[in-house]
């Protein structure tokens, strides 16, 4: 009896270490994800500067200020790369995004440091911002549909989604 | 007999659970709403609180001077003298200052930040920050990096790392930081350590006064049921 509970506790210990262990960490380096992006060939990154004006836009979305005076992004003519951050509940989560046409190409969660609600990094989340647009607002043209214990980093992943697209949307119209 | 036993004891327990019911209900709704609330975000300020949850930094401040500015690292976190600009650093490494701009260095990453301390950006691997980053330094108005790797000679402008198997720099090092500056900074990391939503949900689950709190809780949780059996069984009996 009492090995059988040993057994019992050593697999209960196992499963809660390692759903824990999937949780936090890098799930793809910020350069692999830029090479992914661009089939190996990553262009040099640009300097976008956040003005007054889309910088008010941006706390529109956000809620607050984005901690930074200017971003880079990677630009071949065809798409643009972002990496972008934004806290879920306590930390940043670190997203890739990719922007052509107005629309959203591809999401990916590069690095994320909460230890819930990581499962908005499987392709059955990212994959609802695939041709999302912007419309009226700076909001999404679609629903995203949430994850349970999830809302935050749900929330964090679409707000840099619409900051993406809005971001894309002003260097086309610097153009 | 027996009807009269249990409602004298239903009603009993009822009137010495009634003041838990209340909290727990209000403390439980508050919690399903903490972010609308703001509760994880308001930070507890009373001192003996901030001692039974021991908050302070898990090693003394470092801090390394620039310019005639600091950078400290508190625990996880970076202060440019006495604001708070970064959150969630392992390991501070340098400061430099290039140009009127200050270049942190910390983990993989380097921030820029102006002389307001506002941040201009914050560069990591995908822009080319070496990994392995050992140290930060200066030489002839060029910011020089060491790694594990070698030696990187940085224009940040364009995001070039020439790489070098050598470099001599002024490289940054750590200062002794002036007394009242680190009080200054571990009063702030202490004033923004417990958010209210944590005191809150250690009430709610009776852990605030440690294990017996929680058996306390459990106890009154066995009562509601007990409350709500006997209820039932009476309006059952009445029926």
């Amino acid at each position: 009896m009492f090995k059988i509970t040993i057994y019992i506790l050593t697999i209960i210990h196992a499963i809660c270490w390692s759903s824990t262990s999937y949780a936090k960490g890098t799930y793809l380096e910020p350069e692999k994800f830029l090479q992914q992006v661009f089939n190996n060939n990553p262009p040099e990154p640009k300097k976008l500067w956040i003005k007054k004006d889309l910088k008010a836009e941006i706390k529109k979305i956000l809620g607050h200020n984005l901690k930074a005076l200017r971003l880079r992004y990677w630009d071949d003519d065809t798409k643009r790369a972002w990496i972008l951050e934004e806290i879920g509940r306590d930390k940043l989560i670190t997203v890739g995004l990719v922007t052509a046409n107005g629309e959203i190409l591809e999401v990916k969660v590069l690095i994320f440091r909460e230890s819930r609600g990581w499962e908005v990094k499987y392709p059955f989340f990212t994959d609802q911002f695939k041709g999302a647009t912007l419309v009226t607002d700076n909001n999404l043209d679609r629903k995203i549909d949430g994850i349970t214990g999830a809302t935050l980093s749900v929330n964090a992943l679409t707000k840099l989604g619409r900051i993406a697209l809005l971001l894309h949307k002003h260097l086309d119209e610097k153009k | 007999m027996k009807f009269l036993f249990i409602q004298k004891w239903h009603k009993k327990i009822g009137v010495y659970t009634a003041l838990f019911v209340i909290f727990l209900a209000i403390s439980g709704i508050a919690l399903n709403h903490t972010e609308k609330l703001k509760l994880n975000t308001t930070y507890i300020k009373m001192d003996w609180l901030l001692d039974l949850y021991q908050i302070s930094p898990a090693s003394e401040p470092i801090g390394y001077l620039s310019s005639n500015n600091w950078v400290i690292q508190v625990g996880e976190r970076v202060y440019f003298n006495n604001k708070e600009i970064i959150n969630d650093v392992n390991k501070l490494i340098g400061v430099v200052n290039v140009n009127d701009i200050y270049v942190i260095a910390y983990d993989g990453k380097l921030v820029l930040l102006t002389n307001d301390a506002e941040i201009l950006e914050s560069l990591g691997s995908a822009e080319g920050v070496p990994s392995g980053m050992k140290a930060i330094g200066y030489d002839n108005q060029n910011i020089i990096i060491r790694s594990a790797h070698g030696y990187y000679q940085v224009n940040l402008d364009i995001l070039e790392w020439d790489e070098h198997e050598f470099l001599e720099a002024n490289w940054s090092s750590t200062s002794e930081i002036t007394k009242s500056l680190k009080n200054n900074v571990l009063k702030q990391y202490r004033g923004t350590g417990l958010p209210i939503e944590r005191v809150l949900l250690d009430l709610h689950s009776g852990r605030i006064v440690g294990v017996w709190g929680i058996y306390l809780v459990d106890l009154i949780a066995v009562l509601f049921i007990i409350i709500a059996i006997t209820g039932i069984w009476m309006w059952w009996y009445k029926k």
